[in-house]
C-alpha cells in the first residue's frame, strides 16, 4: 500500500439545500477516521482513491484487465473479477474503461480551484444566506486543506459551513473556527459502548468537542442521523435533548432519517453492504421522532 | 328571423330565403358536405378568376367573402362565444398546415373532401380542375417560381420533415399579432370611420383607394359573420330545451349582433370580437390580452354587470374554445409587462387570465407573463403559484432583459421595444407594429458535419453545402481555426440567400395579396394606404430558425480538445468513429462525451457556445442591410423540429448517437448538464440575446422544489433573471412522467432535490432507488 495519503475530495455539489442553510455548494473531502455502518458515502471513507465498479454499465470488453499493474482486475470466464484491496489507486483502468463502469473516487484540487467553482454560485449564496459546506468523510482529517478552502472562502465573503463527527483534536477545532460561520455537528449515539460499535469510535472525544465549541462561541447544528433499531431509542432522544439544552452553543437540532440511497456503493467498492435491517424511513416514522424529541424538550428540533 | 338590411351578401343569403329570412336548419347545419365544398370551391375559384384583370385588393375581398361559406361550423353545446371556423381544403390562408401564404391548398386536402369516393363524378372532374388550378395559382407556387437561382441553389429543399439538409426554406407567414387593442376600442364602426377618412386622404392614389375599399369590403364581411353566427346561435337558443344553454345562446346572439354594427361595451362583447376576429383573420396569436380587455372589465365591474367569476368563466369559456380549436404552436396569450394602456386595470385582468389558466390548465392557451421592477409583484407570485399547481404556463419573460434587447436587436427606441412580445414557439415581434415570420431554418450541426466531411452529407453520402472548390483553401483542416473558419463560411453561404429569400417571400406575397384583415390592425397600413407586406408594416423583420446550436458548440470543443490539443486521434479517425454511429468505438465516444458541454458553468464549454452563438447571430442580423428588410434576426426557439431534424443528422463529435433528437431551444443538449441546477442556470443566461429575436429556455423542476422550498425556487429564478436570463420556461414535473424520467434519467437531473450530507448523481443509481427518489420528488 501507498505509503502517502492521497485524501483530496470526492465530490463538489452545487444547489445542497440540506447541509446548512440555504442555497450551498458542498465540496466532499476524501477519508474518516469513523466507520458509521450506515454511511450514505462509503467511496469517501478511506484516504487513498476508492476504486468503484458498477457491473450494471460493464461491457465486458476488459481491455482494463491488462493495464491493471496489480492482480487487482482480472478475468475469470468472460467476466471482470475486481479485488479492491488489491488496487493501487494508479487509474489506469479508468482511462480505458468504454462505458465509465469504472470510477475511482478521490483526488486532488487546489484550494483556489475549489473556491473558483464555488464562488460561481456567489449570487445565490448572497440571496439565500447560502455558501459553502465542507462535508465528506471527515473534514477534520485534513484540516490543513480545509482551513485553505475556508479562508479563501472569507475572503470572497461566502458564508461556510463544516459538516463534523467532531472526532479530532481541539487544537484541529481551535485552528478552524475562526473561519467558520456554522458547524454542522453529528451526533450517532449516546453511550460509548453503542457508539464503538456502530462508529468503530467512543464518543467521550466527541462530546467533549461539542462542549468545546460551544464554549468558544460557535454556532452549532446537532446533526442526529437516526436509524431504526439502531439509535431510535427512548435513551438516545432523552441524551440529545439534554445536550439540546445544555450547549449554548446549539442553535437547534435537525433529525436526519436513515436512507439507503447510497447503499449500492458498497458493493461497487467491494465492501460488505452493512446489514442494518432496515429500509429509508418513512416521513411520518421522521415527524414522529421529531415530535418525541419534541415532548422530551429538545431544543428547536426539525427534521431535515 | 328578418334581416333589416334588404340587399344581403351572397354569403348570407345563402342561409336565407327568398324574402330574406334566415332559415334556422341551413344556420345550424352549415358544415357543407363534400360535393357542397366542391361547389364552394369552384365559386371561390371563379371569383379569384373573375378578377384576373382587377386590383389584388378587391380579388382579396372577394374570395374572403366567398370562402365564409365553406369555413363556418357550428356552435356547440357549452360554448360561450362563436369562433368554430376551419380552413377551406382550398383558401385564402396567410398562415396554413403545411406551407401557404395565401391562396393555398390544404395538406390534408384529401382527408378534408373524406376521400375522393365521395363525390360525384361531376365533382370529381371540377376538383381535378380546380387542384390543376390552383398548383400554378398558389401564392406560394408563384413565390416559388419567382426565386432567383441563387437562393434555390442554396436552399434546395422545404422538407425539414423528410430529409437532411443544412438549411430549408419555409413559406408561410405566421407571427401576425394584431392591435386587438384598437378592434376593441374603435368596434368596425370606429375601423370604418378611420378607413374612410384616410380613403378621402388617399383620394389620388389608385392602389391606396383600392386598398381602403377592400378594406371597407372585409369589414362588412366580418360583420356578415357576426350576424350569421348570431342567427345560428338564436336558431339554437330557440330549440334549446334546457334553459341555461338556451339562455347562453341568447346572450351570445345579442352580443354577436352588437359588435357587428357597434364597438363592443361588455367585456364578453371585447372577448367575442377578438376571438372571431382572430378566427377570420386566421392569426393565430392573442396579443396582450390584460390590456385591450383592461378598460371593459373595469366598466363592466363599476358597473356591476360582471363580477370576477363571471370574468373567470368567460375566459374559460374562450380557453376552451381555444383547447378545441387552436394550436399547441400558437395562441400565445400576453399579459403584464411595460407598455400596457392602464396598467393597474390591466393587472386586474391579468390576475383573472392567471386564475383561468390555473384551472383550465391545457396546452393552450400558451400563457406569457411579463414582468417588470416595478410591477405589481402579485402577478409574478399568482404565476408562481399557477405553475405549482402543475400548470406548464406562464412562461416568465424579464422585461429588464427583453426590452434592452429589443431595443438593439431590432434597432428600435425605447418607445418601441416596450412594445416586445412573443408569438408562435417564443419569436419577439413588437406589438403590432412588426412582423417576422420565419421562412427559414438551418441546421448548424448538419452544417459543422457536412464541412467536416468537405461537402458530403454523412447521413446520405451526397454531396451538399457550399460548393467544393471552397474546401481547397481549407487544406486538410491542419488546425482547428482552419475548420471553424470553414464551419463559419459554410453558414454564410446559406445565411445570406436564406435572408433574400425570407425578403422575396415578403415581396412576393404583396404582389400577390394584401392580407386586409391583418392591414387593418397592424402599424402602419391604414396610415400609409399600404398593405402590410407592400410598404404598410412599420417594421418588416425576418427570422431564421436555429437549431443544434448547443450540440455544434460542444462538438467543436471535443473536436479542438481531443483531435487538435490531445491529438487523441486523427479528424479522419473521429469522421470514422461518427460514421460507425460509435460501433466498437465506445471508448472513444466516452472521451467525446466526457469533454465540457455547454450548461455546467463550464468557461471553455459556454465560450465556445457564445461564439458559436454569436457568429450566427451577428451573420444573420447584417443581412438586413442586403435585403429590404427592417431586421432579419434568429430565433433560438421551441417546436418539435429539433427532434426531427435531429432523426436526419448523424452521428456528432459531442458523443450524440445517429437520428437523436438535438437540443430544444437555448438548452444543454440533454443530459449534459451534470452540476446541478445553479450551474444550468449560470450557463443559460450567458449569451447574448441583444442579437437575436428570441430564444426559449426549458427548465424542468419538480414539485417538490416548487412547493417544498419555495423560497429557494423564487431565489433560483431571481437570480437567473438578475444574471441576463431573458425568459423561462417551466415545466413543473409530476407523478404521471415517472416513467419518462426512468427511461430518460438524463432529462430529469435538475429535479432532484438533495438529502443532507449525501454525494450522487442521480443517473448512478440503481434503477429502484431513482424510482424512489422521483416518487418522492415528482410528488
Amino acid at each position: 500500500m501507498n505509503a502517502v495519503l492521497s485524501q483530496g475530495i470526492f465530490d463538489i455539489q452545487p444547489f445542497s439545500l440540506h447541509d446548512g442553510p440555504g442555497i450551498r455548494t458542498t465540496v466532499f473531502l476524501k477519508g474518516c477516521p469513523l466507520r458509521c455502518q450506515w454511511c450514505s458515502n462509503p467511496e469517501g471513507l478511506e484516504a487513498l482513491p476508492t476504486l468503484s465498479y458498477q457491473e450494471s454499465k460493464c461491457s465486458g470488453c476488459l481491455d482494463c484487465v491488462d493495464s491493471c499493474p496489480t492482480d487487482a482486475l482480472t478475468a475469470s470466464e468472460g467476466k471482470l473479477v475486481v479485488q479492491h484491496d488489491l488496487c493501487s489507486a494508479c487509474g489506469a483502468c479508468i482511462k480505458v474503461c468504454p462505458t465509465g463502469a469504472l470510477k475511482l473516487y478521490g483526488h486532488q484540487e487546489s484550494p483556489a480551484d475549489i473556491i473558483d467553482r464555488v464562488k460561481r454560485d456567489k449570487k445565490y449564496f448572497e440571496k439565500s444566506g447560502g455558501g459553502l459546506t465542507l462535508s465528506g468523510g471527515e473534514v477534520m482529517m485534513q484540516t490543513g486543506f480545509a482551513l485553505e478552502i475556508l479562508k479563501l472562502a472569507k475572503e470572497e465573503n461566502i458564508h461556510t459551513c463544516i459538516e463534523t463527527s467532531g472526532f479530532a483534536s481541539q487544537e484541529e477545532y481551535a485552528s478552524i473556527l475562526p473561519f467558520v460561520d456554522l458547524v454542522l455537528f453529528d451526533y450517532k449515539h449516546s453511550t460509548p459502548d453503542e457508539h464503538r460499535k456502530y462508529t468503530g469510535v467512543s464518543n467521550e472525544k466527541i462530546l467533549g468537542n461539542l462542549q468545546f465549541l460551544s464554549e468558544q462561541g460557535a454556532r452549532i447544528v446537532l446533526r442526529l442521523p437516526i436509524i431504526p433499531g439502531i439509535n431510535d431509542t427512548e435513551q438516545h432522544f432523552q441524551a440529545v435533548s439534554e445536550i439540546s439544552r445544555q450547549y449554548e452553543g446549539i442553535q437547534r437540532v435537525e433529525v436526519l432519517p436513515y436512507h439507503n440511497w447510497g447503499a449500492h456503493k458498497y458493493e461497487e467498492i467491494g465492501w460488505p453492504e452493512p446489514a442494518l435491517g432496515t429500509e429509508s424511513v418513512a416521513p411520518e416514522t421522521a415527524r414522529g421522532w421529531v415530535v418525541r424529541l419534541r415532548e422530551m424538550a429538545c431544543k428547536n428540533v426539525a427534521s431535515s | 328571423m328578418i334581416r333589416e338590411k334588404t340587399n344581403l351578401s351572397a354569403f348570407l343569403s345563402y342561409y336565407c330565403d327568398t324574402q330574406g329570412e334566415f332559415i334556422p336548419g341551413r344556420l345550424v347545419s352549415c358544415t357543407p358536405d363534400p360535393n357542397e365544398m366542391v361547389g364552394i370551391l369552384k365559386d371561390f375559384t371563379s371569383t379569384y378568376r373573375s378578377f384576373s384583370q382587377e386590383e389584388i385588393e378587391n380579388r382579396e375581398a372577394a374570395c374572403v367573402n366567398v370562402q365564409l361559406q365553406g369555413r363556418v361550423r357550428p356552435i356547440q353545446p357549452g360554448d360561450l362565444f362563436a369562433g368554430r371556423m376551419d380552413q377551406m381544403p382550398i383558401s385564402f390562408t396567410p398562415q396554413s398546415k403545411g406551407t401557404g401564404l395565401g391562396y393555398c391548398i390544404h395538406p390534408d386536402i384529401d382527408k378534408m373532401l373524406i376521400s375522393k369516393k365521395e363525390l360525384t363524378p361531376e365533382s370529381g372532374r371540377v376538383l381535378e380542375q380546380i387542384m390543376v388550378f390552383w398548383q400554378q395559382e398558389g401564392t406560394v407556387y408563384k413565390s416559388r417560381r419567382k426565386m432567383p437561382d441563387e437562393v434555390k441553389e442554396a436552399i434546395p429543399s422545404e422538407l425539414y420533415y423528410q430529409e437532411s439538409g443544412v438549411a430549408f426554406s419555409l413559406y408561410r407567414m405566421s407571427g401576425v399579432q394584431m392591435d386587438y387593442h384598437k378592434l376593441v376600442k374603435l368596434g368596425l364602426p370606429g375601423l370604418r370611420q378611420e378607413i374612410a377618412k384616410y380613403k378621402l386622404q388617399f383620394a389620388a392614389d389608385a392602389k391606396a383607394t383600392a386598398l381602403y375599399s377592400a378594406m371597407e369590403s372585409v369589414l362588412d364581411s366580418f360583420a356578415d359573420l357576426c350576424l350569421f353566427y348570431s342567427m345560428q346561435a338564436r336558431a339554437m337558443a330557440e330549440v334549446e330545451f334546457n334553459k341555461d344553454e338556451a339562455r347562453e345562446l341568447l346572450d351570445m346572439s345579442r352580443v354577436l349582433e352588437n359588435i357587428s354594427k357597434k364597438a363592443p361595451v361588455t367585456f364578453r362583447e371585447g372577448l367575442q370580437l377578438v376571438y372571431l376576429y382572430n378566427k377570420f383573420d386566421g392569426a393565430k396569436n392573442y396579443s396582450r390580452m390584460d390590456d385591450y380587455l383592461a378598460d371593459l372589465y373595469h366598466d363592466d365591474l363599476a358597473g356591476g354587470r360582471i363580477d370576477e367569476e363571471e370574468a373567470i368563466r368567460l375566459l374559460s369559456g374562450t380557453w376552451r374554445l381555444m383547447i378545441s380549436r387552436d394550436n399547441r404552436y400558437d395562441t400565445r396569450v400576453i399579459i403584464g409587462g411595460l407598455g400596457r394602456h392602464n396598467e393597474s386595470r390591466a393587472d386586474e385582468v391579468a390576475m383573472l387570465i392567471m386564475e383561468t389558466t390555473r384551472r383550465v390548465a391545457d396546452i393552450v392557451p400558451q400563457l406569457a407573463l411579463r414582468f417588470h421592477k416595478d410591477q405589481n409583484p402579485q402577478l409574478y407570485n399568482k404565476g408562481l403559484e399557477v405553475l405549482a399547481s402543475g400548470s406548464t404556463y406562464p412562461m416568465l419573460y424579464n422585461d429588464e432583459v427583453n426590452v434592452h434587447s429589443a431595443q438593439k436587436a431590432f434597432e428600435v427606441p425605447y418607445e418601441e421595444a416596450i412594445h416586445v412580445i412573443q408569438y408562435g414557439c417564443g419569436e419577439y415581434v413588437l406589438n403590432h407594429r412588426s412582423v417576422g415570420t420565419p421562412s427559414g431554418v438551418i441546421n448548424l450541426l448538419q452544417a459543422l458535419l457536412v464541412t467536416m466531411n468537405r461537402g458530403i452529407d454523412p447521413s446520405t453520402g451526397k454531396t451538399m453545402g457550399m460548393p467544393l472548390e471552397r474546401y481547397q483553401k481549407y487544406g486538410n483542416f491542419e488546425r482547428f481555426e482552419v475548420l471553424f473558419s470553414a464551419y463559419k463560411e459554410q453558414l454564410e453561404y446559406h445565411v445570406g440567400p436564406l435572408a433574400l429569400q425570407e425578403y422575396l417571400e415578403y415581396v412576393h406575397a404583396a404582389e400577390d395579396n394584401a392580407y386586409l384583415s391583418s392591414s387593418i390592425l397592424m402599424d402602419d397600413c391604414i396610415q400609409r394606404g399600404k398593405a402590410i407586406y407592400g410598404g404598410g408594416i412599420r417594421h418588416l423583420g425576418g427570422t431564421l430558425e436555429t437549431y443544434g446550436n448547443s450540440n455544434t458548440a460542444d462538438s467543436l470543443l471535443a473536436i479542438r480538445m481531443l483531435v487538435y490539443e490531445q491529438k487523441a486521434f486523427s479528424l479522419e479517425y473521429l469522421i470514422e468513429i461518427l460514421k460507425a454511429d460509435f460501433e466498437t468505438h465506445t471508448l472513444e465516444r466516452r472521451m467525446l462525451l466526457e469533454c465540457p458541454k455547454y450548461g455546467n458553468d463550464d468557461d471553455l464549454a459556454d465560450q465556445m457556445l457564445l461564439e458559436v452563438h454569436n457568429h450566427i447571430c451577428n451573420l444573420t442580423k447584417k443581412q438586413a442591410a442586403n435585403t429590404g428588410m427592417d431586421s432579419y434576426l434568429v430565433v433560438v426557439i421551441n417546436n418539435d423540429a429539433n427532434t426531427i431534424m435531429g432523426g436526419f443528422t448523424a452521428a456528432s463529435p459531442d458523443g450524440r448517437k445517429a437520428n437523436t433528437y438535438l437540443n430544444p431551444g437555448n438548452n444543454p443538449s440533454g443530459g449534459a448538464d451534470k452540476c446541478g441546477v445553479t450551474s444550468f442556470l449560470n450557463s443559460m443566461a450567458k449569451p447574448d440575446t441583444s442579437i437575436h429575436a428570441g430564444a426559449v429556455q426549458n427548465m424542468k423542476f419538480s414539485k417538490e422544489l416548487l412547493t417544498g422550498h419555495r423560497d429557494m425556487f423564487e431565489i433560483l429564478l431571481e437570480t437567473y433573471f438578475e444574471n441576463g436570463g431573458a425568459q423561462a420556461m417551466l415545466t413543473v414535473t409530476s407523478r404521471g412522467e415517472l416513467e419518462d424520467a426512468m427511461l430518460h434519467p438524463e432529462n430529469y437531473q435538475n429535479l432532484i432535490v438533495r438529502v443532507g450530507g449525501f454525494s450522487e448523481r442521480f443517473v448512478n443509481l440503481p434503477p429502484e432507488t431513482q424510482r424512489e427518489v422521483l416518487s418522492r420528488t415528482l410528488n
